[in-house]
C-alpha cells in the first residue's frame, strides 16, 4: 500500500522537478538596492496630487566592493545610483531596474531619504511611503530620513572608510542615539503606525557637507496636514528624546561653578503623567531621571562631598530641563504639534476625555498648545572619572 | 506481507523436503565412509586422511580434517598423542564398539566433543574445522571440536574509535566474540541462540541477549525473521541486516552494526539483541531507535557534562550534514533577504564570474566531495590520504582560482563533509547522503519551502519507520518522557537508574539497588 | 510486552493532548490578531478570545464525554446507537465534507501566504499542489503515525511562537494595551464570534477518542489540550498589541508573521525573521491539514467500509486540490474562511448537543449502564 503511494509520490515530485525552479536567481545576478532617495523632479508639474517625482536607487556594485578574493575592487566603485522620473514609485523602481542588468532586490534595503521638498506638500510623504509599507520586499526596519536640499546628493557622500554611502547613513542612525543623543533613527514600519493613527511625528533631518552627511535636526510632520510643518533644532531634539524616553547617551554640558563641565547621560527614561479632567486645562508632568558620569572638566571639581555632588546634578537638571522646556515651547507655540505622544497618553489613560477632544488635540482647538506641561528632571551622577583632580 | 506468507509456506515444504530424504547413515565400513566422504566432498587437496591402527587387533582407524581449519597443535596433543599412547597400551578392549566407547569417553582430551551419524554430519564437521575419528566397524564417529588456524587477534575497533574505553573489537571469529561478549557480561542470564544460516555455506549465527532484561517479545520476533533468511551464504552481517529489517525502502538503517565489543554489550544489557555471525567483526544491535545513532559509547565513557555536549554536537553535525548544501542553494539563489546585507554582498561578490547558478555549483562540488570519499575509502591507507590532499586541497582551490566555483561553496562543502564524518556511525553517514540530496534539489525548487517540506516528508517517514516493532522516532514521538534523559543531554550517571523505557524491559532498574551480597 | 504494541492503532493520552492543540492551531492565528483587533477597542479582544475559548472547552468536554460513554467505538456506530443508522450516515459525511474543507482551505491559505513571504514567481498552484502531496503521504501512513508526527512537530511550533514573543519583548510597550473595557457589548459578541471561528476543528475529538487508549481520562485531556491554543492565542494576540498598538495591529495582513518580521536577531544572523517563523509554521499547517483529512477519510471510510484507505486517499486528494484552487482572490478566500468556521463550528456544536442530549435521554451509554 504504502509502496504504491510512494509511487505517485514519486511520480509527481518529478513532474514538479522538471518544470524548473521559477524564483531561482543567482545571488550575483540581483542588483542589491540598499538606498533610494526621492526628490521631485526638476520641470515637474507641481500642483496637485501627482506631483512628478524623481527617484534614485543605489545598487551596490559587490565586485567594487573589495572582497578578499576579489584583490580589493580596483577602483571600481562600490556602488551605482541610478535616478528616473514618474509619477508612482513602484513605476519609476521598475524603470530604474531597467537600466541595470541586475534583477532590483529590495529586501536589503536600509535607507530611504525624503527630500524636505517631498515632505512638505501635503499628502505625497504618506503617499511616497505606501509602497514601501505595503510590499512585501521591504522590511519594516528600514530608516526614513529627510534631507535638507536634494536627497540624492546624500547617496553620493562617499566617505574615506566605507564604499557604500547609503550602508553609511544606515550606521550612523543607528549609532547616533548612542553617541549625542540628538537623531532619533525612524524606522518605516513606525511611521506606519503614525500614519494610521494621525499622529505627529519627528524625522531626523540631514544634509551633505563635505562628503559628510550633517544632522541639521529634526524635520516635524503633521499628522493631520499630512506634510512636514517645521523642524527642531538639534538640541530641541535632545529634549524631544529625552522626553518621549529614548535610550539617551549623550553630553550634556554645563556651566558648574564658572567651569564648563561635560556630563554624559548613560541611562535616561521619563515619565509622563496626565492630569486631564478639563478638556481646555490639561496639565502634563514629564519626568526624566538621567544617570550618568561627569567626563570632562576644566574646573578642579573633586566629587568627594555629597553636596558638591548635588550642586553638579542640580547643575545638569537645570540645562536639561531648560531644553526639554525649549522643545516643548517650540512644539506648543512654534508648530503646534503633539510629537511628544501625549494624545496617546491622553488616549490610553483618560479615554473619555480624549473621545471628547481627540478632534481638537492638536488640531481645531489646539488644546495641545494650551495646556501646561511641567518639566521635571532627577540627575544622578555616578562618578567622576578614574581621578580627582587632573590639575591643581 | 505477502513476502513474507509466501517463504514461511517456501520454507515448510523445504522442511518437508527435507525429511522425506532422510540423510544417509554412516557405513560401518571405514573405507566405504571415507570413500563416500571424499565423493561428497570431491577429493579436496587440503583434506586430510591420517589412518592407524589401533589396539590389539589392530583395527584400523582415521582422523580427517581439513588443513588449516584446525589448530594442529590441539590435534596432536590431545588426540593424536593419546591415541597413540594406546596404540601401544595394553589393556584396551578388543571389541570395536567398547572401545569407540573407551576412546570417546576417556582418551580424547578435548572439552566439546559429541558423536556423529551421517554423511552430513561429517561434512558438516570437517568444513566448520572440527576433526572426526573414524574407527573401522562403527557407524558413528566422533567430532571433535579442533576449530584454530589463523584467525585476527582481538585488535582495536577500526570502524568506530574512541579515546577512552575498552580497546577489545570483535575480530572474524565467532567463539572469540562470544568470549568478549561473556567476559564483559559476567552474568547467567547472558544467553546464546544459535543458528545456522546459509543454504550452500553454513554459517553459525548467534542471537544474544540477557535474559530477564530483555523484552521476550523482540527476541521473539528477531527469531523469526532470521529463521526466515534464505540465502547461499551470509559472508558479512550486512545480510543478516538486509534481511531482517522491517523496510528495505528506508534510507535509515533500522539496525546498528558494530565492531565495539562494548558497545554490544551496554547494548545487551539496554534489553536489545546482539546478533554474532561467523565470519566478521561486525555485530548487529536490534531494535535501534533515531536516537541511537547519535550515541557514541564514549558519551558514558566521559564526564555527564562532556557526554551532553558531544551529543549536541552530534545532532549540530547532523543538521550541518544534512541541511547546508541544501540552506546555501536556498539562500543564495532563492532567498538572498535572509543573508545579513554585508554577507549577501559578500558571497554576491565572491560570485561574481562563475559561471554556473548556484545549484549547479553545489550540486558539482557535492558529486566532487562523494568522489573523493570514496576514492579515499577503496585506495590503500597512505593513497588515500594523498587523495584526501589532492582532491580537497589541489581541487578546491584550483576550481576557486579557476573561477568554477565561488570560496564560499568551498566551505560549505568542507564544513558538510566534516560534519558528515562526526557522526559515530558509518551507515547514518550514508543516510545522510542521500537525504542530503533530497534537501539540495527540494532547495533548489522551492528554496526554504522546499527544505521544510524535505523535512516534513522524512519525519513522515520516521514516524511510520519501525525497528522490530518499535517506532523509529521512540523517545521523542512516542513521547517517552523518562527515556530523554539519555537523548539529546546525557544525564549524570547516578540518575541513568533505568533502562531505556521504550524497549519495555522486563527488569527496568538498571542500577543494583544496594542489595548486600551476604 | 507493551513496546510492541505501539504499532496498533491505539493512541495515549499524551497524544491525544498534543493532537488538539495540533489541529486548532493552523493558519488562523497568523491573521488572527487582526481580525480581533478590527471588532474590539484597546486590548479588550483578549476578553473575546477567552470567552470564546470557554465555551468550545465546554463543547469539547461535551464530546469528549459523548465519545467517552462508547469506549472504543467508532463515531458512526455511537452516533448510529443514538439515532437510527442513516442519520448517522448524514452526519457523518456532513463531517467529512466539511473537514474536506478546513484541508483545502488550509492548502489554500498556506500557499497564498507563502506567495507574501518566500516567492515572486513560483505558481500558487505548484506550491500547494507539493503541500497537498506531503498531505497525502502522511495521510497514507498510519494513523498512529500521524500522531507521533503531531509530537515530533508541536514542540517546533511552540518554540518558533515563543522565540517570536520572546524577542519582541524589547519592542513591547504595555501602556499599548489602554485603554480596556470601553468595547461595547455588540462589538464582544462579534469578537466572541470571530474568536470561536479560530478554534474551529476540534471536532475531531468526536473521530479520534475512538482509538484512545484510556477513553475514560479523554474528557479531562481534551479540555487540557484546548486550553493550550488559547493561552497561545491569548498571549500572541496581547504581544501584537503591545508591540503594534491596536489600530496597527488592525491595519496588518498578518499581524503574527510580521512580529516575525520586528526581529533583529543579536549579531544579525538573519537579515529577515519572518521567512524562516513562516517556514516553521508550514509545519504547524501541516498538522492541520493532515489531520483534517484524515478524519475526513476515516469518516468516509465508515460509510463506504468497502473502499481501502489509500482508494480514499487517491480519490480525496484531488477534490482537495479542486476545491483549494476554488476561490479567486483574497477577498473571497476571507469570505469562505467566515462561512467555513460558522458553518463548522455550529454544526458541530448542535450534533454534539443534540447527540449528546439524546443519547442521555435514551439512556445509551455507559455512564447510564452504571447508574441503573
Amino acid at each position: 500500500m504504502i509502496k504504491r503511494v510512494h509511487k505517485l509520490f514519486i511520480c509527481c515530485l518529478v513532474l514538479i522537478l522538471l518544470s524548473g525552479c521559477w524564483d531561482g536567481i543567482s545571488i550575483e545576478e540581483r542588483g542589491f538596492i540598499i538606498g533610494m532617495a526621492i526628490d521631485v523632479a526638476k520641470d515637474g508639474n507641481k500642483n496637485g496630487s501627482n506631483d512628478e517625482l524623481t527617484l534614485t536607487s543605489q545598487i551596490a556594485v559587490p565586485a567594487g566592493l573589495g572582497t578578499p578574493s576579489g584583490g580589493g575592487g580596483g577602483g571600481q566603485k562600490g556602488y551605482m545610483n541610478i535616478s528616473a522620473s514618474g509619477i508612482s514609485i513602484y513605476d519609476i523602481a521598475q524603470d530604474v531596474a531597467n537600466q541595470t542588468n541586475k534583477m532590483p532586490f529590495f529586501e536589503h534595503l536600509k535607507v530611504i531619504i525624503v527630500s524636505e521638498e517631498v515632505a512638505s506638500i501635503p499628502e505625497l510623504f504618506a503617499n511616497v511611503m505606501d509602497v514601501f509599507i505595503r510590499n512585501r520586499d521591504t522590511h519594516r526596519g528600514i530608516y526614513v530620513v529627510i534631507s535638507k536640499g536634494k536627497a540624492m546628493d546624500i547617496l553620493d557622500i562617499q566617505p574615506e572608510n566605507e564604499q557604500l554611502p547609503a550602508r553609511y547613513i544606515d550606521k550612523i542612525l543607528e549609532n547616533s542615539l548612542r553617541k549625542t543623543g540628538e537623531m532619533k533613527p525612524v524606522r518605516i514600519g513606525d511611521i506606519h503606525e503614525y500614519l494610521l493613527t494621525e499622529s505627529s511625528f519627528v524625522l531626523s533631518e540631514v544634509a551633505a557637507k563635505n562628503n559628510r552627511i550633517n544632522f541639521e535636526g529634526g524635520s516635524v510632520f503633521k499628522g493631520d496636514s499630512s506634510k512636514v510643518i517645521g523642524s527642531l533644532s538639534l538640541e530641541e531634539m535632545l529634549g524631544y528624546e529625552l522626553i518621549t524616553g529614548q535610550e539617551v547617551r549623550g553630553p550634556v554640558v554645563v556651566d558648574f561653578k564658572g567651569h564648563l563641565t561635560a556630563y554624559s547621560i548613560r541611562e535616561a527614561n521619563s515619565k509622563i503623567k496626565i492630569k486631564a479632567k478639563d478638556p481646555k486645562n490639561i496639565e502634563i508632568d514629564v519626568i526624566i531621571k538621567l544617570e550618568g558620569e561627569m567626563q570632562e572638566t576644566f574646573g578642579t571639581v573633586k566629587l568627594q562631598k555629597t553636596s558638591e555632588v548635588e550642586a553638579l546634578e542640580k547643575a545638569v537638571s537645570d540645562k536639561v530641563k531648560e531644553i526639554a522646556n525649549k522643545s516643548i515651547e517650540q512644539a506648543q507655540k512654534e508648530l503646534k504639534a503633539d510629537v511628544f505622544g501625549f494624545g496617546d497618553n491622553l488616549k490610553k489613560f483618560h479615554y473619555e476625555t480624549w473621545e471628547q477632544m481627540k478632534d481638537n488635540w492638536d488640531k481645531g482647538d489646539n488644546y495641545f498648545s494650551n495646556s501646561t506641561v511641567n518639566v521635571t528632571v532627577k540627575t544622578e551622577v555616578r562618578s567622576d572619572g578614574v581621578i580627582y583632580k587632573s590639575k591643581e | 506481507m505477502v513476502r513474507r506468507v509466501f517463504k514461511r509456506q517456501k520454507i515448510k515444504a523445504r522442511q518437508e523436503e527435507n525429511q522425506q530424504s532422510k540423510p544417509s547413515k554412516l557405513d560401518s565400513n571405514l573405507e566405504a565412509n571415507i570413500q563416500q566422504l571424499k565423493k561428497l566432498l570431491d577429493e579436496p587437496s587440503d583434506l586430510v586422511i591420517r589412518e592407524f591402527q589401533i589396539g590389539e587387533n589392530d583395527i584400523t582407524s582415521a582422523i580427517i580434517y581439513i588443513d588449516g581449519l584446525i589448530d594442529k597443535q590441539i590435534v596432536q596433543d590431545s588426540i593424536l598423542g593419546n591415541l597413540q599412547d594406546l596404540i601401544s597400551g595394553q589393556h584396551l578392549p578388543q571389541e570395536s564398539t567398547e572401545l569407540f566407547q573407551k576412546i570417546f569417553q576417556t582418551f580424547i582430551s578435548i572439552s566439546t566433543t559429541e558423536i556423529g551419524n551421517t554423511h552430513d554430519d561429517v561434512a558438516n564437521a570437517i568444513l566448520s574445522g572440527k576433526s572426526v575419528f573414524f574407527l573401522d566397524g562403527q557407524q558413528s564417529v566422533i567430532i571433535m571440536d579442533t576449530k584454530g588456524g589463523e584467525s585476527r587477534s582481538i585488535q582495536q575497533p577500526v570502524a568506530e574509535t574512541v579515546v577512552r574505553g575498552p580497546r577489545a573489537g570483535f575480530v572474524e571469529n565467532l567463539g572469540t566474540n562470544l568470549s568478549l561478549l561473556r567476559r564483559a557480561l559476567q552474568t547467567s542470564d547472558l544467553r546464546f541462540k544459535a543458528y545456522q544460516i546459509g543454504e550452500r555455506s553454513k554459517k553459525s549465527l548467534v542471537v544474544a541477549y540477557v535474559d530477564g532484561v530483555i523484552n521476550p517479545a523482540i527476541v521473539k520476533e528477531v527469531s523469526r525473521r532470521i529463521e526466515s533468511i534464505e540465502i547461499d551464504d551470509a559472508p558479512e552481517s550486512g545480510f543478516i541486516e538486509q534481511w531482517i529489517e522491517d523496510s528495505f525502502l528506508s534510507p535509515f538503517p533500522q539496525i546498528d552494526s558494530t565492531d565495539r565489543s562494548d558497545k554490544a554489550s551496554s547494548a545487551l544489557l539496554q534489553g536489545k539483541v546482539v546478533i554474532l555471525l561467523d565470519g566478521t567483526p561486525f555485530v548487529l544491535i536490534a531494535p535501534i531507535v533515531l536516537g541511537d545513532i547519535l550515541k557514541s559509547p564514549e558519551d558514558y565513557y566521559e564526564r555527564w557534562w562532556i557526554g551532553t555536549l558531544l551529543r549536541m554536537l552530534r545532532y549540530l553535525a547532523a543538521f550541518i550534514a544534512l541541511m547546508l548544501p541544501g540552506l546555501y542553494i536556498a539562500l543564495v539563489s532563492i532567498h538572498p533577504g535572509l543573508l545579513p546585507t554585508e554577507l549577501a554582498l559578500s558571497i554576491a561578490a565572491s560570485r561574481e564570474g562563475v559561471p554556473f547558478p548556484p545549484v549547479v555549483e553545489a550540486f558539482l562540488m557535492v558529486i566532487t566531495m562523494e568522489l573523493l570519499q570514496e576514492a579515499g575509502i577503496r585506495l590503500p591507507t597512505p593513497i588515500g590520504q594523498t587523495i584526501g590532499i589532492v582532491g580537497g586541497l589541489v581541487i578546491g582551490e584550483a576550481a576557486v582560482t579557476a573561477g568554477i566555483v565561488s570560496p564560499i561553496m568551498v566551505i560549505v562543502i568542507g564544513l558538510t563533509a566534516i560534519a558528515a564524518f562526526a557522526n559515530p556511525s558509518f551507515s547514518i553517514g550514508i543516510t545522510f547522503r542521500i537525504i542530503r540530496w533530497g534537501f539540495m534539489i527540494a532547495a533548489a525548487i522551492f528554496g526554504l519551502y522546499g527544505i521544510v517540506l524535505v523535512y516534513i516528508i522524512i519525519n513522515i517517514h520516521i514516524v511510520n519507520l519501525k525497528s522490530f516493532g518499535i517506532p523509529y522516532s521512540t523517545p521523542f514521538a512516542p513521547n517517552i518522557a523518562g527515556d530523554w534523559k539519555d537523548l539529546v543531554i546525557r544525564a549524570p550517571m547516578t540518575m541513568l537508574t533505568k533502562r531505556p523505557r521504550f524497549l519495555a524491559p522486563k527488569d527496568s532498574n538498571s542500577a543494583n539497588k544496594g542489595v548486600k551480597d551476604s | 510486552m507493551k513496546s510492541l504494541e505501539y504499532g496498533d492503532e491505539k493512541i495515549s493520552e499524551k497524544e491525544i493532548l498534543i493532537a488538539i492543540p495540533s489541529m486548532v492551531i493552523g493558519v488562523g492565528i497568523l491573521s488572527l490578531p487582526r481580525r480581533i483587533a478590527d471588532e474590539t477597542i484597546g486590548s479588550d479582544g483578549w476578553i473575546a478570545l477567552v470567552i470564546a475559548g470557554a465555551v468550545c472547552v465546554l463543547m469539547i468536554w461535551l464530546m469528549a464525554k459523548l465519545a467517552a460513554r462508547f469506549p472504543h467505538q467508532s463515531f458512526i456506530s455511537y452516533a448510529s446507537i443514538i439515532v437510527s443508522k442513516p442519520i448517522a450516515k448524514i452526519i457523518t459525511f456532513l463531517f467529512a465534507v466539511l473537514f474536506i474543507s478546513i484541508a483545502a482551505f488550509h492548502i489554500r491559505v498556506l500557499g497564498d501566504t507563502s506567495q507574501q513571504y518566500l516567492f515572486n514567481q513560483t505558481p500558487v498552484e505548484v506550491v500547494t499542489l507539493s503541500f497537498l502531496l506531503v498531505v497525502v503521504y502522511a495521510v497514507s501512513g498510519a494513523r498512529a503515525a500521524l500522531f507521533r508526527l503531531n509530537m515530533l512537530f508541536f514542540p517546533f511550533i511552540i518554540f518558533i511562537l515563543l522565540l517570536v514573543l520572546i524577542f519582541n519583548f524589547r519592542w513591547i510597550e504595555p501602556s499599548n494595551l489602554l485603554p480596556v473595557f470601553q468595547t461595547n457589548v455588540k462589538d464582544y459578541w462579534k469578537g466572541i464570534q470571530t474568536s470561536t471561528l479560530s478554534y474551529m476543528g476540534f471536532s475531531i475529538v468526536l473521530f479520534y477518542t475512538a482509538f484512545a487508549r484510556q477513553p475514560k481520562k479523554a474528557p479531562k485531556i481534551a479540555v487540557l489540550g484546548m486550553t493550550i491554543p488559547i493561552v497561545i492565542y491569548v498571549f500572541v494576540y496581547l504581544t501584537c498589541l503591545m508591540v503594534f498598538g491596536q489600530i496597527s495591529t488592525s491595519n496588518l495582513l498578518f499581524p503574527t508573521i510580521d512580529l516575525a518580521k520586528r526581529i533583529e536577531l543579536p549579531g544579525g544572523i538573519l537579515e529577515s525573521v519572518e521567512s524562516v517563523f513562516f517556514v516553521v509554521w508550514t509545519m504547524g499547517a501541516f498538522t492541520t491539514t493532515a489531520m483534517a483529512l484524515d478524519v475526513s477519510i476515516l469518516a468516509l471510510s465508515y460509510i463506504f467500509n468497502r473502499m481501502k484507505k489509500i482508494g480514499l486517499v487517491l480519490i480525496l486528494s484531488p477534490i482537495v486540490y479542486y476545491i483549494a484552487l476554488l476561490p479567486r482572490d483574497i477577498s473571497q478566500i476571507s469570505l469562505i474562511a467566515g462561512l467555513l468556521g460558522t458553518i463548522v463550528i455550529s454544526y458541530s456544536f448542535l450534533t454534539t448537543l443534540v447527540l449528546f442530549l439524546i443519547a442521555k435521554l435514551r439512556g445509551v451509554g455507559r455512564n447510564d449502564k452504571t447508574s441503573a
